[in-house]
C-alpha cells in the first residue's frame, strides 16, 4: 500500500526530491514544538503549484494524510508530521511573484520568508506589517496557515488583516481562488476564514498580500521599573489617554537577563519589568503623541527611562525583545512557549497568577508579552532529562491557559491551536460552537487528511459515514432537523 | 410600502425562540431595518426574521477597546456611545443617517471611505454569534483583542449578505477617535493625474484617513480627489500645510464642514436617491477602464477607498450590470450578483455545513 503510494509520488518527484529514508526525513520529524516527534513515511520538496496540487490529489486517491511545512518554527506543533503520513515541504516555492508598488501589493509563493516580503518591498518605501519574532526564517505559507502575529497587532492586526487573495488547493485536490486584489469584496470572506486553519483546509499555493507605506518616524522609548505591575499600569495610562502606540511590549527580569547575555541590547539587568513603547507614523503627529507620552510615562515612575537616538539603537531595542524567546534558551535546557491572551485590563493579576503558579509548582517561569493586546508568552523552562520534569512543565502550562479562559481571555493570540492546545479548544467555546467547526472541517476535507490531529481533536471527529447518532446529539446538545 | 415590510413576519430579542423559527423554517429571509434594498431576493415562502428587536450594546469597556452589541442596534447609536469615550469603529460604518443597524452593515460588508486608514470590517470584527442554517447559536472569536483560537468565523460573516446565518450579536475592536480632522479637495482637469496623485498620496508616509475620487457633476472631464487627514489637534495644521504642498487645494474642510462632507459620503447623499446603487471593488488601474465605459453617461459615480471600490449610481441597465461583471447591487431593485461572484468549491462546502437545507439562501 505505503509502496504503491510512494510509486505515484516518485512520478511527480525525481528523486532528489522526495525523501523517503531516515536520514533525509530526521530533520522533519518535528518543529518549534521540540517536545513531539513524528516520522513521515516521506517528505516531498515540491517547486511548482502544480506539483502541489498533483500530491494533494494523489494523498486525496489513497488516504494519506498530509501536512504542509515551511521552516518549521510553529510553537504548536502545527507542521509535527502525522502518522503514516506525508510532508510537503514548501520551502522550494519561494519566489515573489510580483510586486506592485502603485497598488501596493506583493504575489507570492507560500515558502517566501517573511521578512523577505519587506525587505522587497523597501524599495518602493512599502513594508509587509505582520512581524512574527521569527520573521527572519518563518514562511509567508505557515503565517497563513496560523494567521501569525507580532509586535504590533492592535494597530495593524495579525497576518488575516493583511491577505487579499489566496490560490489554495482544497484537501480533496480542487483549486479555488479567494479574494483577490481589492481590499473590497462582495463575497462573503473566505480570505478570512481559509487564513489561520491551521492546514485544516489545504494549502495555499498563492498569496496576495497587502503592503503599507512604511511610517515615517518612529519614536521607540524603553522605561524600566521596580515592578512589573508598574509596568503593567503604565500600559493602562497610556491606552486610557487616547494614544494609540504601534507596539507596547513588556518583559520580565528573567526575560531581560536573557535577552542581554544574549544579544547585548543594553537592557537595564535589574529591572524588575521592562516596558518598551513605540510609536510611529507622520512625523510631525508622531511629535505630538510624544509629547502626550513622556508626561504619561513619568507619572508612572520608571527608574530609567532611555529613547532610541537613531534606527540602530531603536534595532537594538527591538533585537533583545524578538531575541527573548530563544535567548531564554540559554538559561535552560528546555523552555515552553506559551501563548495565551487576557483583556488588557487583567494582565497585572494574571502575571500575579502566573507567578504565583510558578512559586507553587517550582519551575521557572519568564515572562515576555505584547502588553498592547493583552498577548502573554510566559516561557515555562524545564530540563527535559529529569524524568517526569516535561509533565510538570505542561502542567503548569495547561493551568496558566485555563486562567486565560477563566479571565474571558484566549487559548492562542498568535501561535494557534495546533497539537499543542486541542485539548482546550472545547474549554473556549461551547459543544454546538466546536460541532459546527467539524461540519466545515467534514465538509472541506471528508476523508481527514489535511493536517488531521490540529486544532480539532480527532476522536471527537467521527467520518461522515458513521451511522447512528452523533455522540453530541446523543447527549440532546445539538439535534437536526 | 415595499413587500418587505407587508410580509415582515417576526422579530424577536430571545435567540431560543429565533432559533426554533429557523428550525421550523423552510426558508428564512433576514433583515435589520431594510436600508439596503439591493441584496437578494425574497424567495417564496421564506419567513422573514427581523433583527430590529435585538437591540442595545452588551458590554463596552473603554480601556479594552472592545464593544458587543446585539445585531439590530443602530450604526447611528454605536457612532454615539463610543463618542462619548472619545472612540469609534475605525471601519466606517455606512448609512448612519438612513437607520442601518450594525448587523446589516456587517452582513453587507458596508465600510465606509474612513475605512482607508485602518482597515474594514473584518479588521475590526472580533466575535460573532450566529443561528445557522440548523437553528445552532454559534459563537466564533473572542472578546479580546487579539485570538487565533479556532476557525475566523467573524470573518466568513463579513459579507454574508444573510445567505450563512442569522447574525445576533457581534464583538468589535475600536480605536481612539482623532481629536480633528481636515479635508483637502483637489480639483484636476483631467483623470490622469488625478490617479496618479491619489496613488501616490496612498504610498507616501501621510497618515490618510480617507481618499475618494469622483467625477465634477456638470463639468466634464473634471475630476475632484478628496483627502482626508485626522490626529492631534495641534499638529494638524502643519500637517495640513504639507499635504497643500504637496495637492494643490481647490478647498479645505475644517469641523463641522469636513465632518458633513464625509457623512454624507457614507450616506451616498451624492447618488441622489439613483434608482440603484452598485459596489464593484477595484484597484486604481480599473479606473480608467470604468471611465470609458461611463464616458458622456449621466451616470453618478464615486472611487472610494483610494481606488478599491466603484460605487456607481444608475438607473436600472442590464448592459451595464453585465458589462460590469462580479458587481453588487447595494440599494434598489436586488438582482442576483452575477456567475463569476459565485463561491467556489471552497464557499459551497461552508455553506453546506452551515446551511445544509439552504434555508438562507
Amino acid at each position: 500500500m505505503v509502496s504503491q503510494f510512494l510509486s505515484k509520488l516518485s512520478q511527480i518527484y525525481p528523486n532528489s526530491r522526495l525523501l523517503t529514508h531516515d536520514a533525509g526525513l530526521v530533520p522533519y520529524e518535528s518543529d518549534g514544538l521540540t517536545a513531539f516527534r513524528e516520522k513521515p513515511i516521506a517528505v516531498v520538496l515540491p517547486e511548482t503549484a502544480e506539483e502541489v496540487i498533483r500530491t494533494v490529489q494523489c494523498c486525496f486517491e489513497s488516504n494519506v494524510p498530509f501536512v504542509a511545512r515551511g521552516s518549521g518554527t510553529s510553537l504548536s506543533g502545527g507542521s509535527l508530521p502525522v502518522k503514516n503520513g506525508i510532508v510537503i515541504s514548501m520551502n522550494r516555492m519561494n519566489r515573489i511573484l510580483r510586486l506592485d508598488p502603485v497598488e501596493r501589493l506583493a504575489v507570492v509563493e507560500p515558502g517566501v520568508i517573511n521578512l523577505s516580503v519587506t525587505k522587497a518591498a523597501e524599495a518602493h518605501g512599502l513594508l509587509y506589517a505582520p512581524d512574527p519574532s521569527s520573521q527572519t526564517v518563518c514562511t509567508i505559507g505557515g503565517n497563513v496557515a496560523f494567521n501569525s502575529g507580532g509586535a504590533h497587532c492592535l494597530k495593524y492586526g495579525m497576518t488575516s488583516n493583511h491577505v487579499l487573495g489566496l490560490k489554495v488547493v482544497l484537501p480533496d485536490g480542487s483549486v479555488d481562488q479567494l479574494g483577490g486584489e481589492s481590499l473590497e469584496s462582495i463575497q462573503p470572506d473566505y480570505v478570512g476564514m481559509f487564513v489561520g486553519s491551521e492546514g485544516l483546509f489545504g494549502i495555499a499555493l498563492e498569496i496576495t498580500l497587502r503592503l503599507i507605506p512604511k511610517p515615517e518616524v518612529y519614536r521607540t522609548v524603553m522605561c524600566a521599573y521596580r515592578s512589573l505591575k508598574a509596568a503593567g499600569d503604565a500600559v493602562s495610562r497610556i491606552i486610557a489617554s487616547g494614544l494609540l502606540p504601534g507596539a507596547m511590549e513588556i518583559m520580565d527580569n528573567l526575560s531581560i537577563q536573557a535577552a542581554e547575555a544574549a544579544v547585548h541590547p543594553g537592557y537595564p539587568l535589574d529591572a524588575a519589568g521592562l516596558l518598551i513603547v513605540e510609536l510611529e507614523g507622520e512625523a510631525s503627529q508622531v511629535e505630538a503623541e510624544f509629547e502626550q507620552l513622556l508626561p504619561l510615562i513619568h507619572a508612572s515612575s520608571p527608574y530609567l527611562v532611555k529613547e532610541a537616538k537613531d534606527a540602530y539603537e531603536r534595532q537594538q531595542i527591538w533585537k533583545g525583545r524578538k531575541s527573548a524567546f530563544s535567548a531564554v534558551g540559554r538559561l535552560s535546557p528546555d523552555f515552553i512557549v506559551q501563548d495565551g491572551v487576557v483583556p488588557r485590563g487583567r494582565l497585572g493579576e494574571a502575571l500575579e497568577e502566573i507567578h504565583r503558579l510558578s512559586q507553587v509548582h517550582g519551575i521557572r517561569v519568564a515572562n515576555v508579552f505584547h502588553a498592547g493586546d493583552g498577548n502573554l508568552h510566559p516561557l515555562i523552562l524545564y530540563d527535559g532529562k529529569e524524568p517526569g520534569a516535561l509533565h510538570r512543565a505542561e502542567l503548569l502550562a495547561a493551568e496558566i491557559i485555563e486562567l486565560c479562559i477563566r479571565f474571558g481571555g484566549s487559548i492562542t493570540g498568535e501561535h494557534g491551536v495546533g497539537i499543542e492546545k486541542r485539548s482546550f479548544l472545547p474549554k473556549m467555546y461551547q459543544p454546538c460552537d466546536m460541532e459546527s467547526m467539524f461540519q466545515i472541517r467534514r465538509e472541506i476535507d471528508p476523508k481527514n487528511i489535511a493536517n488531521p490531529g490540529k486544532m480539532l481533536m480527532d476522536g471527537a471527529a467521527p467520518a461522515l459515514t458513521t451511522s447512528g447518532m452523533h455522540p453530541l446529539e446523543k447527549a440532546g446538545v445539538i439535534s437536526r432537523e | 410600502m415595499s413587500s418587505l415590510d407587508a410580509s415582515i413576519n417576526t422579530t424577536s430579542d430571545s435567540v431560543l425562540e429565533m432559533q426554533e423559527i429557523v428550525r421550523q423554517s423552510t426558508k428564512v429571509h433576514v433583515c435589520g431595518s431594510r436600508t439596503k434594498s439591493g441584496f437578494h431576493p425574497l424567495a417564496e415562502g421564506a419567513t422573514i426574521i427581523s433583527t430590529e428587536a435585538l437591540q442595545g450594546i452588551v458590554s463596552y469597556d473603554p480601556q479594552e477597546f472592545v464593544v458587543t452589541m446585539l445585531s439590530g442596534t443602530r450604526i447611528s447609536d454605536v457612532i454615539a456611545i463610543l463618542a462619548k469615550q472619545r472612540q469609534y469603529l475605525p471601519f466606517d460604518p455606512m448609512m448612519d443617517k438612513r437607520g442601518a443597524t450594525i448587523g446589516g452593515t456587517v452582513a453587507a460588508n458596508a465600510s465606509g471611505p474612513g475605512r482607508f486608514r485602518f482597515g474594514g470590517i473584518r479588521d475590526f470584527l472580533l466575535g460573532v454569534r450566529f443561528i445557522d442554517g440548523r437553528g445552532n447559536c454559534i459563537r466564533g472569536g473572542g472578546q479580546v483583542v487579539k485570538n487565533a483560537a479556532g476557525f475566523d468565523y467573524p470573518k466568513l460573516m463579513v459579507g454574508s449578505q444573510g445567505k450563512l446565518g442569522l447574525i445576533y450579536e457581534l464583538t468589535f475592536k475600536v480605536f481612539p477617535r482623532p481629536e480633528s480632522y481636515a479635508t483637502v479637495i483637489s480639483r484636476f482637469p483631467e483623470l490622469d493625474p488625478a490617479l496618479t496623485c491619489m496613488n501616490q498620496l496612498a504610498s507616501s508616509p501621510m497618515d490618510i484617513e480617507a481618499l475618494d475620487l469622483f467625477p465634477v457633476e456638470q463639468k466634464e472631464r473634471c475630476y475632484d480627489l478628496a483627502i482626508r487627514i485626522g490626529g492631534i489637534a495641534t499638529a494638524l495644521s502643519n500637517r495640513l500645510t504639507r499635504l497643500q504642498k504637496l495637492v494643490p487645494a481647490s478647498r479645505v474642510l475644517k469641523e463641522h464642514e469636513d465632518e458633513t462632507f464625509w457623512r454624507a459620503a457614507s450616506n451616498f447623499d451624492w447618488a441622489h436617491n439613483a434608482e440603484s446603487l452598485l459596489k464593484l471593488p477595484i484597484t486604481s488601474r480599473t479606473i480608467p477602464v470604468l471611465e470609458e465605459l461611463f464616458a458622456n453617461s449621466p451616470i453618478n459615480r464615486r472611487y472610494s477607498v483610494g481606488g478599491n471600490v466603484a460605487w456607481i449610481a444608475t438607473e436600472w441597465n442590464a448592459d451595464l450590470r453585465a458589462r460590469l461583471g462580479s458587481v453588487q447591487t447595494f440599494l434598489g431593485q436586488p438582482s442576483t450578483i452575477t456567475r463569476s461572484s459565485e463561491p467556489g468549491p471552497f464557499g459551497q462546502a461552508i455553506q453546506r455545513a452551515l446551511d445544509p437545507a439552504l434555508k438562507f439562501s
